[in-house]
């Protein structure tokens, strides 16, 4: 289902929400849908990955950090090795980074604390993509640069 | 996604305080072992020296019977040795008048008696065996024939020229000695004869005697006394001890009407009569008024002495390890509070997790309805609509609630209220209470394999139907379709086993290992938050059991607990027991 999205957002992000508890997963992605967002589901890694191989189209991943049955940290390495372009949300329950995730790689864009805002969650992900939109994918991911923290500094 | 490293609780110590019971063992067993370490060498060593110190004072005693033996005999040698010389003094003097008159040989027997006073009387033996001269009170002997007297016969045959009879009566009817000495003169053959009281001779020994702890008396080979010093037997009669030819001289024990005598012997030199010298008493030790009752009386006051030390050493000992175990208890109780504590610390953040979801839940289902309001998405505002986010926001909280209430659980120090209790009745209680609905529409059999008696334990009876539940649950669970929970129990050992048997799915290694971990869970997150495990681990090891478990992938699983089966006299007054039916019928 599609609504006519507000004017600062992007039309025509696809977001693959990942997460174990369907409820959850389901709300996000109706609210998501809500504002003019498309959503590709996947209930564990396993599906993530075979969503990631059949979809071309996917943008943006919102990527549960604790899921039953999966491990997070080879889940995100077989989508950068797959898609390096796409960037990655993760969220986390745990209030911090899991130990077996090297943040020193940035296979990561950011990760969000659960329970989290909605429009936290949006406005990460429109960060995302007009990241990703701004420095298009050439092979090895450059690390962005961050023009507040220059101009502060000059 | 990696395993947090939660604490083992199998490695928690609890504090479980010994039974009275256990120090009374153990002051029993080191009593025992303090005894055997410092009582019994010296009991042992007292013993054996006692046994040495009595053997070297038999020793010693007998080696001075024997010395006042050999020196009486050789006394008594030399006094019988004078009376020969005095016999042959008269019959060598060469003023000597043959045939000899009557009155030669009453100065003859004079002179004896000067000599001696145990000289009774003389005779002279001029012709064969006839006593031709007679000085003394038997004046009849004279003429008297003695050629058949065993001594002249003796006298003649043997080669010395002296002869000493034993006591004997003789023609006079008395007790006495006889020596005579052998001479030929002018071709001649001349006996000259003199007759000893015995009796004299006894009161010479007796003055021999150098004290009144030993007696001294003279048998001849064939155990007559010869000369008796004491009221214990009379001349001829027979003597209850004859000393051993060889040696000649020596000290020996016998025992004598149940008393044991000490004498030391030597055999004369001059006639075959053996002098032997009786202890009055017994040489050894262990007599009475004897050293060792002395000894004795002092090791008894050194014995009771270390005993006492023993007793209180061991009470000291006792009491100690009773601080030690309290002080240990106590501690271990601190650290088991801190590992609470710090098992809590680094479940925040597996909990964090098992909580965040529900609320992240919660989250999205409010944005969702305030979506809903939203006109701007002119989206269904009927209640049936709302109705699923609003369940699923009354889920969440249940599953937050459930977290939090089993977490407390964990976490709380509870007082036990213990009591004495039917393990039996505790699991039917569990079984009714809580089962009886929801196992009976399932298709789920119990079976009850119950010992035939009542099994009694000490328990908690909520905290231990929280166990059974717990097992039962999980049980139930493991089942997937229809199956089988066979609860046994037996008794073994002074202990109460109770086993949960499931025909359910069973359990892989790595579940085996992790179970009794906290929060370790196979189950939905909605129905279990693997708490049940940890929390039944702990409250049977509060009570002094253990839980043990055996699991077969794809065949079920046993759950094994095991409890201090209750003493004896613990029992309850009423008992059931079945009545005769002999007794019936009267």
């Amino acid at each position: 289902m599609r609504t006519e999205s507000h004017g600062r957002h992007f039309v025509g992000i696809t977001i693959l929400l990942v997460d174990d508890e369907e409820k959850l997963r389901t709300s996000i992605a109706l609210r998501l849908q809500l504002r003019g967002y498309e959503t590709v589901e996947a209930a564990n890694g396993h599906e993530a990955i075979q969503a990631i191989r059949s979809r071309s189209n996917i943008h943006v991943v919102v990527l549960d950090q604790k899921m039953q049955g999966s491990d997070t940290s080879r889940v995100l390495a077989d989508i950068k090795q797959l898609r390096p372009d796409i960037p990655v949300i993760l969220l986390t329950g745990l209030g911090r980074l899991d130990p077996s995730i090297d943040p020193s790689r940035k296979d990561y864009f950011s990760f969000l604390e659960k329970p989290c805002d909605l429009d936290d969650l949006i406005q990460t992900i429109e960060d995302a993509c007009r990241l990703h939109l701004q420095h298009p994918p050439q092979g090895e991911r450059s690390s962005p640069p961050d023009s507040r923290k220059r101009r502060s500094g000059g | 996604m990696a395993p947090l490293s939660y604490p083992n609780p199998r490695s928690y110590k609890d504090p479980v305080l010994r039974s009275e019971r256990y120090y009374q063992q153990l002051r029993q067993r080191q009593i025992l072992r303090l005894m055997l370490t410092y009582l019994l060498p010296l009991v042992v060593l007292t013993i054996y020296f006692a046994f040495q110190y009595n053997r070297l004072l038999v020793e010693i005693g007998k080696t001075h019977l024997k010395t006042i033996a050999a020196n009486q005999a050789d006394t008594l040698d030399l006094f019988l040795r004078e009376r020969i010389i005095n016999l042959s003094n008269l019959i060598d003097n060469p003023k000597l008048q043959l045939p000899s008159t009557p009155s030669a040989v009453h100065a003859m027997l004079k002179t004896l008696r000067s000599n001696s006073e145990v000289f009774v009387d003389v005779g002279f033996f001029e012709t064969d065996g006839i006593q031709t001269a007679y000085a003394g009170l038997y004046p009849q002997l004279e003429k008297r024939d003695y050629s058949r007297e065993s001594w002249w016969m003796a006298l003649k045959d043997g080669k010395d020229h002296f002869v000493i009879t034993d006591n004997y009566l003789g023609f006079r009817q008395k007790p006495h000695l006889t020596v005579a000495v052998s001479r030929t003169i002018n071709n001649r053959y001349v006996v000259l004869r003199a007759a000893l009281d015995s009796d004299k001779v006894s009161r010479h020994l007796a003055k021999l005697e150098p004290s009144n702890e030993v007696y001294t008396y003279v048998v001849n080979n064939a155990g007559h006394y010869q000369i008796v010093t004491s009221p214990t037997g009379s001349p001829l009669a027979l003597a209850p001890i004859v000393p051993p030819r060889t040696p000649k001289l020596g000290a020996e024990e016998i025992t004598v009407g149940g008393d044991r005598v000490y004498y030391g012997y030597s055999w004369l030199r001059l006639c075959d009569w053996a002098l032997i010298v009786c202890s009055t008493k017994d040489l050894g030790a262990f007599s009475a008024g004897g050293p060792f009752i002395n000894l004795f009386a002092f090791s008894t006051i050194v014995i009771f002495l270390i005993f006492s030390i023993i007793i209180f050493r061991a009470r000291r000992i006792v009491q100690q390890v009773r601080q030690t175990d309290e002080a240990h208890a106590e501690l271990s109780d601190t650290l088991l509070q801190a590992s609470k504590l710090a098992a809590v610390g680094e479940l925040a953040s597996g909990i964090a997790h098992e909580i965040n979801n529900p609320l992240a839940i919660i989250n999205e289902e409010v944005g969702l309805i305030k979506d809903m309001m939203n006109p701007e998405f002119k989206m269904s505002q009927s209640f049936e609509d709302i109705r699923p986010s609003v369940d699923n926001i009354q889920d969440a909280v249940s599953r937050c609630r459930e977290i939090t209430k089993r977490l407390l659980a964990f976490v709380r120090r509870t007082e036990m209220n213990l009591q004495p209790y039917d393990i039996h009745e505790v699991i039917d209680d569990v079984l009714k209470g809580f089962y009886a609905h929801e196992l009976a529409v399932s298709n789920i059999e119990i079976i009850r394999n119950y010992h035939n008696k009542p099994l009694r334990i000490s328990a908690d009876k909520i905290q231990l139907q929280q166990v059974f539940l717990n097992l039962i649950t999980n049980a139930a669970d493991a089942i997937r379709d229809r199956g089988r929970i066979t609860i046994s129990t037996w008794p073994k050992d002074g202990r109460v086993y109770a086993a949960i048997n499931d025909t359910g799915i069973g359990m892989t290694q790595e579940h085996l290992d992790k179970m009794f971990l906290p929060f370790f869970t196979t189950k939905a997150p909605e129905k279990g938050t693997g708490l049940g495990l940890s929390i039944s681990y702990r409250i049977i090891k509060s009570l002094g059991g253990s839980i043990s478990v055996a699991s077969t992938l794809g065949e079920g699983s046993t759950f094994t607990i095991d409890l201090p089966l209750l003493d004896e006299h613990s029992k309850p007054k009423v008992e059931t027991r079945p009545v005769p039916t002999a007794a019936l019928k009267l």
